[in-house]
């Protein structure tokens, strides 16, 4: 028995330990340590408020109040007896009132009660027949009432005598008071603020273990979302984000004054860590009076993860880089998940890394070409558009766009079929900076035998391809020699720089149409290229190249200038070529799952060689998908070869394949991030056929590329926010999208600085921006909407001392009507139709103007009709103004004469009008406004 | 070391693993007097011990074993090893007590002792005992939370709770009307004739193999070997695509296992007849309807005039019935199992007609 007792003993004693074990377990958590030093903090923070707040009050007036008052206060005292029965007197007075009126208003209750209960009596007596009675009663206890009430009232006033009399009193004591109250109030406030900052005995018991269960101070912080869900498959619940439970500063940045002082000390100095770090973006995100305030859109919207989780791991941390990732994996025990899947945490809620956090913000803002303070993510749909990956897998959103490569279907008037394979061998050979991918040669293809069988893959698609190519227009030999040199020199005057680059490895270069550097190697016929120049639409009428209205000289020229573009290396590069074994092979195993050896020998025997070739390109072009970007015969209603992206960002992990790469962790970035660097790793070790192996191409993407690629793919999800919820474009704001997706597709950018984007062949003109195709500030406000339409279809020369040129694009009547809205929409101007001549210039007010441009010396810039300023360089010139009337708006002159630089920053301009004042002040009273009317006026007279 | 653990991973393929275990299950039952002896034993619990440790040190055994949710089935099998240990070693005891012409060993010690302080006083302590590891174990084993279950991701390997393993192991060899309609209630309604099918009136308030040999036999058959053996089998072995794996090796979602079981009716049409399957179904499948009614329906009769003559006449009819049918139920699963192991069988019956399949 005693053993027994014993051992009931020690299991009692075992029993008290493991559930006081159980209760700290459930006591310590991470956030409350967080909480913890949060609290040190803000306390130190409030201490230095308040020596700041002592600082600044001031200590004498304070002393002073508080002497008055006690002066005061001594003037109730002895020896004023007067006085102190005085007041002494009032104060029973009012007490007695006010007992009095308590009496009254018991009664008065009382009263109402029985009344109420009465009246219930009376309405249900009537409703049966007799209730003269119950009338009776209730009309007098309804006397009883009113009399109570009056009483009532009459005690109410008579308190309000007897406080008025207390006050008359001590009106100067009161005043004292609050006055003393005001002057300490900051640090009183200050005061309560770091009293409730220091742990206290009492807070010690309400956050210890176990009766913190009761009210602690330490608690979990949460903003409840209903409009917003998470999505747990089953069902679709309310969001609920936890995050400011260790995130406790996120919402209290430095509070600055304009010189940058700081007035209130926050959480984003540098000697700030996580997890208390201010928001770097408060201005956009989180605090309530930014766009995205934290209690309506939480956290875990743009970041991911889960909201709801306390602890580190469970909220779905993600590390940005490797020395993140060893960071933690010693600090939190984080471990990625690998090819045994083997975490802790759940996988399918990580969070973004931050620099693709801006992957959420499409959900709510659909419909923009450039989604606003999201450079990552538009960069990423840049690159996805650019280099044509809708080609191959379809992608809501990207459906309607053009196919991303120029047409094969007469591409033997353009190149030689010897190009085309060595181009196809490898593409950047010839062009490094090329956006066409390469197919052959890859890691799952690199050893002698595949680079063998690649060559008679390339042999087959090229000779499909020149088989089918069809004639599709006659071209114009030039009829000048012409001169390379020349060519040169014209070539980067007129404007081809704005698209193309020539430094054929500057990735930097503007980009948006071929690197040319050496485009004499690539085309086979100078009538060709000399017909493109002149007109690009002839060989390929979707083609984004638009015209420059070259002459025929001209086109001669830089015909013999690009034709002179040599790649050496290229062209002494062997061409690829295979062998009918190789096409046979190629057969076989195209035709094995369908048909028996015998019958495909036999098959083989009835073709000639040609057959052959084109029946392997044929297959081949279907296996590799070259139709996805090019217009290829035969194809015309092929599907595209790539897996779907519309909810790529929401593909189970599982789903993708990391075949038998072992040594990245296995999580969706470091799949795509391997699959866009290098495509056909996956294959790795991997035993297959030729035609099972992955076919996607290189593109030979950066790692920075790939990551912005990544951002864009981590976009397309499936979730879903409801559309009230979304950003909804205003009509303007449609309009304006509309032209922005006209003004990237025809790269306006390339040589205007217009809507955020700086003209990029302005690179070109640094030494004389005066050179540089005009800047488009206010460009909607400025001309004159019929004009721009006009301008737009058929451009007309403007500068003549202008090199580079206003291409024609060949737009239709709608697409120039878009692109006159869209300028018009971002000046947020009304596009109203208004007669002809609706402005016309007041003759007298014209020849004020008239005096006043000579006086102003106007001319020696400005062109106007044939008269051009004597000795000004071209550069310097400015546009002519006798166009002025019919090209610009009567409204916009006199506000563009006031501050040119406001309205177009970096014009040469010179503002005669600054802040209202006038350099002329004998002309119309000097009246700044006049005067510009008057110059309005003439400008809109001069007839050209 | 490899060469052993592939040997042990050999060794556990279900098709060597549970003959293995049927054969050491008849010979420990055969030498129930030497296997209890306390030094051997201990020494089997050692050796069971060691196995473990060790095993322990390998990558893929340990992710296995360690499992929040395979951790209880570790301990049930050293506690059904125990308890087995516990009652063979009493009737060993006895068995050799009663050989010896003395009375079993619970008719010798008949002092009186109390329900308290002496039972409920230990019920009291072992609550207490019972109760500090139930919280350690919740403490340090956390409760294994998932993804959030999706319909459109089943989980792979999909297993139902450990006690149910059993039953999803037959799953591999019998359709899920049988394994997991038909089997469960003859189960159940076996378990509940026992009482009614036992006639024997020796054994009763004493443990004893020799005077209870089928009896013991029969059941541990059913419950270490049909039950036990098959919740282990699907707990540790069992992996994605409900793969075998061996305990050390990794379980590959990419394993890919020869699929070649064939129906018996292509087994006598195609490779025994050479001819092709008959259209009819029913032509087609009379072989192994046939069989199966000769099994359910001609094998009792048959054996009561035979072999078993004086058991079916102890027994008398519907006594013989009721268990000549619940016991050839339990032995058609060993039997699928062994043509399939042998045969690739996957069918006796294959009626997809109508989903009759056996």
């Amino acid at each position: 028995m005693d053993t027994v007792n014993a051992v009931f003993f020690f299991s009692s004693v075992a029993m008290v330990a493991v559930i006081a074990w159980m209760a700290w377990q459930d006591y310590d958590r991470d956030w409350k340590q967080y909480q913890r030093q949060f609290m040190k903090k803000e306390r130190q923070i409030a201490k230095w408020d308040m020596e700041q707040a002592k600082v600044k009050v001031d200590q004498e007036k304070i002393a002073q109040l508080e002497k008055d008052l006690a002066a005061e206060e001594e003037s109730f005292k002895f020896p004023n007896v007067g006085k102190w029965m005085e007041l002494h007197g009032a104060e029973e007075g009012a007490a007695n009132a006010e007992a009095q009126l308590e009496k009254k208003k018991t009664r008065m209750a009382e009263i109402k009660s029985h009344l109420d209960a009465m009246k219930y009596q009376v309405e249900e007596a009537r409703r049966h027949g007799a209730a003269q009675a119950v009338e009776k009663d209730y009309v007098k206890l309804a006397q009883d009432y009113l009399g109570a009430k009056e009483e009532f009232m009459q005690s109410e006033a008579g308190l309000k005598k007897a406080e008025a009399a207390v006050a008359a009193l001590t009106e100067r004591r009161d005043q004292l008071e609050k006055a003393l109250d005001h002057a300490r109030l900051e640090s009183k406030l200050l005061g309560a603020k770091i009293e409730k900052l220091t742990i206290t005995p009492t807070k010690l018991v309400l956050n210890a273990p176990i009766l913190d269960f009761i009210s602690p101070t330490f608690k979990i912080r949460q903003v409840v979302l209903p409009d917003l869900h998470d999505d747990y498959n089953f069902l679709e619940v309310g969001k609920v984000d936890r995050c400011q439970t260790c995130h406790l500063g996120i919402e209290k940045p430095s509070v600055k004054d304009a010189d940058g002082n700081i007035l209130k000390i926050g959480y984003d100095g540098a000697n700030i860590r996580e997890p208390f770090r201010t928001h770097p973006q408060p201005a956009l995100y989180v605090l309530s009076s930014s766009k995205h305030p934290l209690d309506k859109f939480g956290c875990s919207t743009c970041h991911r993860g889960v909201g709801h989780a306390v602890s580190f791991l469970d909220a779905g941390h993600i590390p940005q880089d490797v020395e993140q990732l060893a960071a933690w994996s010693k600090k939190y025990h984080y471990k990625p998940l690998d090819h045994e899947h083997l975490s802790d945490f759940l996988w399918d809620d990580m969070m973004h890394p931050n620099d693709m956090v801006e992957a959420s913000c499409l959900k709510c803002h659909q419909g923009m070409v450039e989604i606003p303070e999201a450079p990552r993510l538009n960069a990423g749909r840049r690159l996805f558009e650019d280099y044509g990956c809708y080609g191959c897998h379809k992608t809501a959103g990207f459906t309607d766009l053009r196919k991303p490569g120029p047409p094969l279907t007469h591409v033997e008037e353009k190149v030689s079929k010897d190009w085309v394979k060595k181009w196809l061998k490898n593409p950047k050979h010839f062009r490094p900076t090329t956006r066409m991918p390469r197919f052959f040669d890859l890691s799952n293809t690199s050893t002698p035998e595949d680079m063998k069988r690649s060559d008679a893959e390339i042999e087959a698609i090229a000779a499909y391809i020149f088989e089918r190519a069809r004639p599709q227009t006659t071209f114009d030999a030039p009829p000048f020699p012409g001169d390379a040199h020349r060519g040169k020199e014209l070539f980067e005057r007129v404007g081809c720089l704005g698209c193309h680059s020539m430094t054929a490895t500057d990735h930097t270069a503007t980009n948006f149409g071929p690197d040319l550097s050496a485009i004499g190697s690539k085309i086979k016929d100078r009538a060709w290229l000399y017909t493109w120049v002149k007109d690009p639409k002839r060989y390929f009428p979707n083609t984004k190249m638009p015209s420059l209205r070259l002459t025929d000289e001209e086109a001669s020229d830089i015909t013999a200038y690009l034709m002179s573009l040599k790649n050496d290396e290229f062209d002494r590069a062997p061409v690829p070529a295979g062998s009918d074994d190789e096409v046979d092979a190629i057969l076989r195993e195209a035709w094995s799952a369908k048909m028996t050896q015998a019958a495909i020998s036999e098959k083989l025997q009835g073709m000639t060689s040609k057959e052959k070739w084109l029946a392997a390109g044929e297959k081949m072009i279907g296996h590799y998908g070259c139709f996805g970007c090019h217009d290829v015969g035969g194809f015309e209603k092929a599907n595209p070869i790539g897996t779907e992206l519309t909810e790529e960002g929401s593909k189970d992990l599982d789903k993708l394949d990391f075949g038998g790469i072992h040594g990245i962790p296995h999580e969706r970035i470091s799949w795509f991030t391997q699959k866009l660097t290098d495509p056909r790793s996956f294959d790795e070790g991997k035993v297959k056929d030729r035609f099972d192996k992955l076919r996607m191409p290189n593109f030979d993407f950066t790692p920075d590329q790939a990551r912005l690629l990544i951002t864009h793919i981590q976009s397309l999800t499936k979730e879903k926010v409801r559309l009230d919820h979304q950003r909804q474009l205003s009509a303007r704001e449609q309009v304006i999208e509309k032209g922005r997706r006209m003004v990237r597709d025809h790269n306006c950018y390339g040589c205007h600085t217009v809507d955020g984007h700086t003209g990029g062949i302005r690179a070109y003109y640094q030494e004389d921006p005066g050179l540089a195709p005009p800047l488009l500030f206010g460009e909607g406000k400025k001309v004159q909407s019929y004009w721009l339409y006009e301008f737009l279809k058929s451009p007309a020369m403007i500068r003549p001392w202008l090199n580079v040129r206003m291409p024609t694009f060949g737009f239709t009547d709608e697409e120039a009507t878009a692109l006159v809205n869209y300028f018009q929409a971002l000046d947020d101007v009304q596009t109203v139709y208004r007669p002809k001549d609706f402005h016309k210039p007041d003759p007298q007010m014209a020849a004020v103007g008239r005096q006043m441009f000579m006086q102003l010396q106007c001319a020696k810039c400005h062109v106007v009709g044939s008269t051009a300023p004597p000795g000004r360089a071209a550069g310097d010139l400015a546009p002519d103004l006798s166009m002025a009337k019919t090209r610009l708006n009567p409204e916009w002159i006199p506000e563009w004469l006031e501050d040119p630089t406001k309205l177009m920053p970096g014009t040469r301009m010179p503002s005669f009008f600054a802040d209202g004042t006038s350099p002329l002040p004998a002309v119309l009273d000097g009246k700044s406004d006049a005067q510009r009317r008057a110059l309005r006026d003439y400008l809109l007279s001069i007839q050209n | 070391m490899e060469s052993v653990r592939h040997l042990i991973d050999w060794l556990a393929s279900p098709i060597r693993f549970l003959p293995l275990v049927c054969v050491i299950f008849f010979l420990a039952l055969r030498g129930y007097r030497t296997i209890t002896r306390p030094r051997v034993a201990l020494a089997i619990l050692l050796g069971a011990i060691i196995f473990y440790v060790l095993s322990l040190l390998d990558h893929n055994f340990r992710h296995i074993v360690a499992k929040p949710d395979n951790v209880p089935i570790t301990i049930m099998l050293f506690l059904s090893g125990f308890c087995t240990y516990l009652a063979l070693r009493q009737a060993a005891i006895n068995d050799e007590r009663m050989e010896r012409g003395l009375a079993p060993l619970e008719k010798e010690g008949s002092e009186t002792i109390f329900v308290w302080p002496d039972l409920v006083y230990i019920e009291f302590l072992a609550a207490v005992l019972v109760g500090i590891l139930l919280t350690i174990w919740s403490i340090e084993l956390k409760a294994p939370l998932e993804q959030p279950a999706s319909p459109f991701r089943a989980p792979n390997p999909s297993k139902a709770p450990w006690y149910f393993l059993g039953l999803q192991e037959m799953l591999v060899y019998f359709d899920p009307w049988l394994a997991g309609v038909v089997f469960p209630t003859l189960i159940i309604t076996g378990l509940m004739s026992i009482p009614y099918m036992d006639m024997n009136p020796r054994g009763t308030g004493y443990y004893s193999f020799k005077q209870r040999r089928m009896a013991i036999t029969l059941y541990l058959f059913g419950f270490l070997f049909l039950w036990v053996t098959l919740i282990t089998l699907g707990t540790f072995f069992r992996g994605p695509n409900w793969n075998f794996f061996g305990p050390y090796e990794y379980w590959d979602v990419h394993k890919v296992q020869p699929l070649v079981n064939i129906n018996l009716s292509e087994i006598i049409y195609i490779k025994i007849l050479g001819t092709g399957l008959p259209s009819n179904w029913f032509l087609r499948e009379i072989w192994g309807l046939l069989f199966i009614a000769f099994y359910v329906f001609g094998l009792p009769p048959l054996l009561a005039k035979t072999a078993l003559k004086n058991f079916a006449a102890k027994m008398g009819f519907i006594r013989y019935n009721v268990f000549m049918l619940h016991f050839l139920m339990m032995m058609l699963l060993p039997i699928k199992m062994i043509c399939r192991w042998l045969f690739n069988l996957k069918y006796f019956v294959a009626v997809t007609e109508f989903f009759f399949n056996i």
